[in-house]
This record gives structure tokens, C-alpha cells and sequence, in this order.
């Protein structure tokens, strides 16, 4: 049985639909992020789960049980919120107990639920303290305790890390994956954050305009996007349309609207059927001189940037299309300069088909 | 320029002038308590306190005190509870007829105080209730209620939800919410609430004149009445001593909240 | 949190199921009966009953034992009400009153909210609020009594007069001593408007203009006046309604000889001749001046501002 199930969801805000008939199922134990840019509707889902939110048409279950009248507070789910909406006339203690208050659990075991989690999240000294007088890492891990401590059957976050800098964020990643595995419960993590969903989930819910347009493992999601969106939303990618003219059973070769010819491995789309060609600029190779390719384009270079640990090249090609090529750094790398007429080349493994 | 600093003196002058003028009138009133003649001789040669004495010996005007007072607390109770639920709702609900009800909660304070006087009287009158002192303290909770309503409001809406969402995620039914986390992040504006409440019942003329028997007497009724018959320091005294009781609640009111709470009720 | 009408989805099965109203959609309403029936019952009722009861006919005490007016139709008492005697005396002096205290009140509250808004030092401004709001929280008792103290033939502003040698001047009892007490009424009210209005006017609008080269006049009457049109108007408004609508004020400085709209419903509900029904018309006519000047005015006016909000 699955923790938690959505099926044929629909959410419209006045002309708007938010939510067009999404169906998702999550397994128990399993941290899954919803991922898209603003407006795709992932908060609403979230919200729709925890009751906040009701939806016009669908059901959501939990645990097998339809949840779908069950009011917000009769749902045993763990909200944390963008702006941790901590209790700010309540010491942490408080904010702490306040779920276990109103569930009427015993005071000696509070005090001793708290204190364990604070530990979990090893911020053993802070009970007394209010909110406003914690750092904005420390609010954070907080709020998330704050819903962890009634262990409810679902984590649900919306967009926690967002209001934290850079470094903090990178390494409450680390921290929140940690803690979810060691609490083991299931959650539902939302952001647009493309680097958090990929170094956090399990699975990853690929959305736009209230669709799902993919669903699958970091990995899977990153190396075989499965439409265009996907494609060019996760990670960055060079897109080439063109049209199928030969395949056998290794390999597949397409012409493309500039007229480059590109190899790809085999797939099980037929000659002459139009498609689209993704290859990751991380894939592409530069040389000053006709690389052994099967994948050759040439052009000059249009601009270069210095980005640390890689150089991006963009490169305008001889058909006027556009390619971009990112070549890690190190002081050996050959480096090349504005202008000048480079080879890109890369593996036919490279090629994604969509 | 000339023409300019002419201006700024000028516009410097009618300033002082009306500062002094809000200040000087509760001032005046306060000397003339302590003057020790009958006759109203301003400035007084000397400080006494027989109109004090006066005051409260005079049990007639103490039992106007006490009425007044008690009055008022009720009427600040009263409309606090129901300007603070009228308000909550109008902040988080959506629904039709919302603008309609905001409008007539506060149609009383575009209301002519005699008018609505005259028109409990009226009511009261034909209906056979006359003399009751439950009218007192519906004329004023109608008084009061527009200015409780008005500080609640902003500090509902202005509230951030999320506080009020996570609460519920907690476990916290609506009403468990709305007494553990609501309420308690409004305090400020409850306690300024209240107070506005407090003082309209309490300064009240213009509404309670038309409710008020001979036997149960508000304060500012009996006080005009002796003011129409001609000048008493008496009366000056026992004002006095409600100003001071004001200046307390503004102190207060000042510490605990600041002033900018009450400043939104009191605005029109 | 947004309730909205749910439709439960078609089951597998098929079975539709009718679309009806969730029990949050009564609960506002069920929460807000309690200040919907006080309104209703004490406010709006009165008002009618007061309404009707203008159209009422007036029984002379001793007439009909016990009872004070007769349920027929008559427009006896608006009549009545607009006979010279009774606009001589209760209706012109009120709108006199009115429009003179007002204009005088704006004049010296604009400057004194002017400078309470642009002040940079937050203490100075708590002070300043604190005297403004005080000035209201005292009650009418208080600054009615101040007056009579102060505009008496032997008070200080007479002394003051003469002591200048400009001879003394009845205040009390005359329009002048009413357009006096009212104007210091109508201050402190005109001044929180006044401060909200001139509050949302950018500080920076007029500091380009003195860095374009205009004086403080010019600054003034070309940039912050007219930006502050809406709160002038706004604060117009509420002078005329509440000075229309005075009871106490009147009631001592007028001596009985200056007398208002409010003398006069006070002195027919509760005076020696009790004619209900006639109060009861005044009654209605000031509070249509109120409505009137509130919304009428006030929509006329801020309808002329094409950018006002």
C-alpha cells in the first residue's frame, strides 16, 4: 500500500488551472521532490495533501484512507513552511510541544520527545530561547522538528531551504536528507531548486503548468528526459531538431534542420519520424583539429565564460544554429579564444532522442 | 526669501497655537479644580483641594462615577468579545454580503450620536422598555463597537496566516487555533480594542443623555447638567479625576502597545 | 483558508453525486449572527421606527391618556421643521456653525499634521500623537467646561482682550463662542486624517522639486497640496459631519440662545414639551445631512480628482 496516492487531482483558481489532472503514488520511507518552475502548481498539490487547500475534482488517499473531508487538523501530517511559521510567542520548547499538547501526551514524555529531537538536529541548548532570537538555519531545523515531533505519516516542505544563503543551503541538504532517512518518513519536498531535487530525492516530479512531465530517479530524470521540457529545465542541454533518415539496430542517424548529420544509438523511433536531439554541453568536446567522430560540428567561438570550475564555450556553427560546450578547468586545459574555428564533437551515447 | 520665511514663521506660529490650544484645554479644567474660590477667578491665587472634596463627598456624583465605570467595563467586555469574532471573520472568510457587513458595523460612527440617541429612545419608548439600564450599555456597545472593529481588522488581516496553517497541520482544530495562536499574536490590538471602547462608553453624552433615568445617571450626563446651571469647579474636579484615569489608560495602553494601535482605531 | 463548493469526483463506478453547500460555507454567517442581530435590532430598527414615527401625529399631552402620538400620516412635522422660525433658529445656525469651524479647523490642522508627518524624530511624533489622541480620549465633559471657563465675560480670554485693550466680547451665548469650542472639537480629528493623507505623499516628490529649484511656497502649493487634496477632502467631510451633528457643545456655550440641529431634537425628547414625532423629523433630517455630506459630498468631490484613489 502506498503512503500517500493522488489521483486525477484538479485545481482551478478562477480562469486559472493550477492543477490539470495530476495522479502520483509514494512509497513509504521514500523522499520525493516536486520540481518545476513558478506557477506549475507544485505548492498547490502540497497544500491540497495537507488540507489546506481543497481540490475541485480527484481524490487524495492516505495510508489507503480518503482524506479528501478530512479537515487539516485531523490528517497527522508535518507541514514546514517557506517562512517556518514559527509560534513567535512561544519559546522553541513550546513551539516544540504544541502538537504534542493538543494530542494530550504526558508532560514527562514531552520533555522527553523534545529533547531528543533536539539532539537529532544537535541543537540541544536552545529550548528557551523565542524564535526571533534564533539565526535563520537554527529557525529552520526547528520548524522542522516542529513537525517531525508528532511523527505524523507524511513530511510535507514547502521550498524550506529557499530563505537560507547559498552555503547554508547546501549544507542543510545534507542534513535534511540525513535526518529523513533517520526518522524513515515519508516526504513530499517541493522546490525549483533543480541541484536540491536532484541531491535529495529518491524520485523526482518533474512539473509545468499543472502537468507532470516526468517522474523518475535523479539519474534516470538527468540522462533520458523524455520530452522537451524536461530536457531543457534539468540541468542545461543543446537541442537540435531534425528528422530520422537511417537506423539499423546500433544506430540511428538524423539530419538536422541546419543540415549537420547526427549518429545517436539505437531507439525505437522510425526513419522519418521528426524528432528532437538533446546533448549535454558537459558532453561536447572541443578540438582545433577533425576529431574521429561520428558527432562533428564546426563553428567559431561566439563568447566565452569563466564560470571556476568550468569554461563555457559558445559556439555559432557553420549553419548558423548554436551549440555550448562546458570544459572543466584545470591550469593544463588548452584554452581557446574568441573566434576562433573549433570542432565540437561528442559520443553518440550522448544524443537523448525526444 | 523674505516672502518665505515669513511664511515659515507664520505657519510656525498657528502650529504652537494649536498644539497649545489641544493642550491647554484639558490644563485649564485641571487648575480650575484646584482653585479655592467658587467664583471662577482665573487665573486662582492659590492651590485647594475642597472641589475634590467635594466630589467625593457628594455621593450622588460618586455613584455617577461608579455607574459610569462599570458601564463602561461592560460595554468594553462587550464589544471587544464581539468586535474581535466580527472581525476575524470578516478578515479570514470569504463569502457575499462581506462588504455590506463591514459597512454597517461601522455606520455608527458616521451617525449623528443624537440621532441614534433619539432613535433608542424612540424605540425603547414604543416598544415598553423604557428606564432599563440594559439600554445604556446598547447604546454604547453600538458607540463602541466601530472603534474595537477597526484595530482588530488590520491586525487580522495583517496577520500572517501561515501561523494560523501551521497550527492547524499541529493538530489544532479551528477554535483551538483561535485561542492559542490567533488571539495571543493580537494582544496589542485587544488591549487598544478595549480601551477605545472603555473611553467612548465612558465620555459618552450624546447617546446615553436620551437613555439615562433619574435614578441611574452616566457621569458626563450628570456633569452637564450642573454645567448648564453655570460654573462649578466641582465639576472640574471630577473631570479632572476621569482625565487622569484616561491619562493612565494612554500610559498604559502607551507601554504595552504603543501609541500607533489606538491612532488606527481612533482615525476615521 | 478558501472554502469552496466540492464535487466529489465520479467514482470508478460512476456514481455522480450532487454538488452541495459544506458546513464552512454557513459558518461566517452563523459567527457574525450575534453582531448582525445587535445591529439590526438596535440600530437599524430604531432607526426605522424613528423614521416612521416622523410621519406620526402629534397628541398634546392629557389628550389621549398615556400616549404621545397618534399612528396617522402627516407631514406635519417636516413642515414645522422647514418654517422660518425653526431654520432661523435651529437649521442656518447650525450650517453657519459648520462651515466656519470646519474651514477654520482645516487651516490650523493642516500645518500641524503637516509637520507631525515629516518629522524625523520618532519621539517628537509619539509626543505629538500622544497630544492629538489624548485631545480625544478626554471626552466632551472636559473641553466643554475648559471653554466655559475660558470665553466667561470674566475669564481669560476676555482678560487677555482686554489687558490688550481691545475691549470684551461676549463669547458665551453668542455663534462666535459655539464656532470656537467647536473648531477645537474638530482639530484633533482633522489632524489624524490629515496625517494619514500627507503620510502616503512620497517626501521624496518634494525634494526633487526643491532640487529643481523650488522654493518651500512653491513646493508646497504645486507638489503637496494638491497630492494632499484627497485628505483635505476627506477631512472636509468629516468636519462637517461631526460639527453638524454636535449636542454638548452647543448645549453649554450656547446658552440656550445659539442653539443647533442636535438643541433641537434635545429639547423636544427631552425638554419640558415632549413632541416626539417633531424630534423624531429632526432627528431625520440631520441624519440625512450626515449621509449626505458623508457620501454625497464626498463622492462629488473626489470624483473631480481624476487620480485620487
Amino acid at each position: 500500500m502506498f503512503d500517500l496516492e493522488l489521483k486525477a487531482i484538479v485545481k482551478q483558481y478562477g480562469k486559472v488551472l493550477a492543477v490539470d489532472e495530476l495522479t502520483l503514488s509514494v512509497n513509504s520511507g521514500e523522499l520525493l521532490t516536486l520540481l518545476g518552475p513558478s506557477g506549475c502548481g507544485k505548492t498547490t498539490v502540497l497544500r491540497s495533501i495537507a488540507g489546506l487547500e481543497k481540490p475541485d475534482k480527484g481524490e487524495i488517499f492516505i495510508k489507503g484512507k480518503l482524506v479528501n473531508d478530512t479537515p487539516v487538523y485531523k490528517r497527522n501530517i508535518g507541514l514546514v513552511f517557506q517562512n517556518y511559521a514559527l509560534f513567535p510567542h512561544l519559546t522553541v520548547f513550546e513551539n516544540l510541544a504544541f502538537g504534542l499538547k493538543i494530542r494530550k501526551i504526558p508532560t514527562p514524555e514531552i520533555k522527553e520527545r523534545v529533547k531528543k529531537h533536539l539532539e537529532l538536529i544537535r541543537l540541544p541548548e536552545i529550548q528557551d530561547r523565542y524564535p526571533h532570537q534564533l539565526s535563520g538555519g537554527q529557525q529552520q531545523r526547528v520548524a522542522l522538528i516542529r513537525s517531525v515531533i508528532i511523527e505524523p505519516t507524511l513530511l510535507l516542505l514547502d521550498e524550506p531551504l529557499s530563505n537560507l544563503d547559498l552555503k547554508l543551503r547546501v549544507q542543510m541538504r545534507v542534513e535534511l536528507t540525513k535526518i529523513q532517512k533517520e526518522v524513515g518518513i515519508t516526504t513530499i519536498f517541493v522546490t525549483h531548486d533543480q541541484g536540491e531535487a536532484m541531491s535529495m530525492s529518491d524520485r523526482v516530479v518533474v512539473m509545468d503548468a499543472g502537468k507532470i512531465k516526468q517522474i523518475g530517479a535523479p539519474r534516470e530524470i538527468y540522462d533520458h528526459p523524455q520530452n522537451r521540457f524536461v530536457a531543457e529545465f534539468i540541468g542545461e542541454s543543446n537541442v537540435f531538431n531534425g528528422k530520422i533518415i537511417e537506423k539499423n539496430q546500433f544506430e540511428t542517424k538524423i539530419k538536422t534542420n541546419g543540415d549537420l548529420t547526427l549518429v545517436a544509438l539505437n531507439s525505437e523511433k522510425k526513419t522519418q519520424d521528426n524528432v528532437c536531439v538533446t546533448v549535454r554541453p558537459e558532453a561536447v568536446k572541443l578540438s582545433k583539429q577533425a576529431p574521429p567522430s561520428k558527432n562533428v560540428a564546426q563553428g567559431n567561438v561566439e563568447a566565452i565564460e569563466n564560470l571556476g570550475p568550468y569554461i563555457k564555450y559558445h559556439l555559432r556553427l557553420n549553419d548558423d544554429s548554436k551549440i555550448t560546450a562546458n570544459i572543466s578547468y584545470s591550469k593544463n586545459t588548452l584554452a581557446y579564444k574568441m573566434g576562433e574555428l573549433v570542432y565540437a564533437y561528442w559520443e553518440p551515447g550522448e544524443c537523448t532522442l525526444i | 526669501m523674505l516672502t518665505e520665511k515669513i511664511a515659515k514663521a507664520f505657519v510656525t506660529f498657528l502650529i504652537i497655537l494649536t498644539l497649545s490650544l489641544l493642550i491647554l484645554i484639558p490644563v485649564i479644567v485641571a487648575i480650575d479644580a484646584f482653585s479655592p474660590t467658587a467664583y471662577s477667578n482665573f487665573p486662582p491665587s492659590s492651590l485647594s483641594f475642597r472641589w475634590f472634596e467635594n466630589f467625593f463627598g457628594n455621593p450622588s456624583l460618586l455613584s455617577s462615577f461608579q455607574i459610569s465605570i462599570f458601564f463602561a467595563a461592560i460595554v468594553a467586555v462587550a464589544t471587544v468579545t464581539i468586535g474581535t469574532l466580527a472581525s476575524y471573520v470578516i478578515a479570514r472568510y470569504q463569502f457575499k454580503g462581506k462588504k455590506l457587513i463591514d459597512a454597517l458595523i461601522q455606520a455608527p460612527i458616521v451617525f449623528p450620536g443624537v440621532a441614534l440617541g433619539n432613535a433608542l429612545l424612540v424605540f425603547f419608548y414604543s416598544s415598553g422598555f423604557y428606564y432599563h439600564p440594559a439600554m445604556l450599555i446598547i447604546g454604547q456597545t453600538i458607540i463602541g463597537l466601530p472603534y474595537v472593529f477597526r484595530v482588530m481588522l488590520p491586525s487580522f488581516t495583517g496577520l500572517n496566516q501561515s501561523f494560523e496553517e501551521a497550527s492547524m497541520t499541529l493538530g489544532a482544530s479551528r477554535v483551538e487555533t483561535f485561542f492559542r495562536v490567533t488571539l495571543p499574536l493580537v494582544k496589542s490590538a485587544l488591549l487598544a480594542g478595549a480601551i477605545l471602547g472603555f473611553a467612548a462608553a465612558f465620555n459618552d453624552y450624546a447617546v446615553s443623555v436620551f437613555l439615562v433615568d433619574p435614578t441611574i445617571q452616566t457621569l458626563p450626563v450628570q456633569l452637564m447638567g450642573l454645567m448648564q446651571a453655570g460654573v462649578d469647579p466641582t465639576i472640574a474636579a471630577a473631570a479632572t479625576f476621569t482625565v487622569l484615569i484616561m491619562i493612565v489608560l494612554l500610559v498604559v495602553c502607551e507601554k504595552i502597545v504603543g501609541i500607533d494601535k489606538l491612532m488606527t482605531g481612533v482615525k476615521y | 483558508m478558501r472554502f469552496v463548493n466540492i464535487r466529489r469526483s465520479t467514482t470508478q463506478k460512476g456514481k455522480a453525486k450532487k454538488a452541495f453547500l459544506t458546513k464552512s460555507n454557513f459558518t461566517p454567517y452563523l459567527l457574525l449572527a450575534p453582531v448582525i442581530l445587535l445591529l439590526v435590532i438596535f440600530f437599524l430598527i430604531p432607526g426605522l421606527t424613528q423614521l416612521s414615527l416622523s410621519f406620526y401625529k402629534y397628541l398634546p399631552p392629557g389628550v389621549v391618556i398615556g400616549k404621545l402620538y397618534e399612528p396617522t400620516f402627516t407631514l406635519e412635522n417636516y413642515i414645522r421643521f422647514f418654517s422660518p422660525t425653526y431654520l432661523n433658529g435651529y437649521f442656518w445656525p447650525t450650517i453657519r456653525i459648520m462651515f466656519a469651524s470646519t474651514a477654520i479647523a482645516l487651516i490650523l490642522s493642516y500645518p500641524v499634521a503637516y509637520s507631525i508627518a515629516r518629522t524625523s524624530s520618532s519621539k517628537l511624533k509619539k509626543i505629538f500623537m500622544a497630544i492629538v489622541i489624548a485631545a480625544i480620549l478626554v471626552g466632551p465633559i472636559v473641553r466643554v467646561y475648559s471653554w466655559l471657563i475660558i470665553l466667561g465675560n470674566e475669564g481669560p480670554a476676555n482678560n487677555v482682550l482686554a489687558f490688550f485693550g481691545f475691549g470684551r466680547i461676549e463669547f458665551l451665548g453668542s455663534e462666535l463662542g459655539v464656532i470656537i469650542g467647536t473648531t477645537q472639537f474638530l482639530l484633533a480629528y482633522l489632524i489624524l486624517v490629515l496625517l494619514s493623507s500627507i503620510q502616503n505623499i512620497n517626501p521624496a516628490c518634494e525634494d526633487a522639486a526643491r532640487s529643481l529649484g523650488a522654493n518651500s511656497i512653491h513646493t508646497f502649493l504645486r507638489i503637496t497640496l494638491p497630492q494632499s487634496l484627497p485628505g483635505i477632502i476627506s477631512a472636509v467631510v468629516l468636519g462637517l459631519t461631526l460639527s453638524a451633528t454636535m449636542l454638548e457643545t452647543p448645549l453649554v456655550l450656547g446658552f440656550g440662545i445659539v442653539q443647533m440641529q442636535g438643541n433641537l431634537i434635545y429639547n423636544y425628547s427631552l425638554g419640558s414639551v415632549v413632541n416626539l414625532p417633531f424630534s423624531s423629523a429632526a432627528s431625520v433630517v440631520l441624519i440625512v445631512m450626515a449621509l449626505t455630506i458623508s457620501y454625497g459630498v464626498s463622492y462629488l468631490l473626489k470624483s473631480q480628482i481624476k487620480w485620487a484613489k
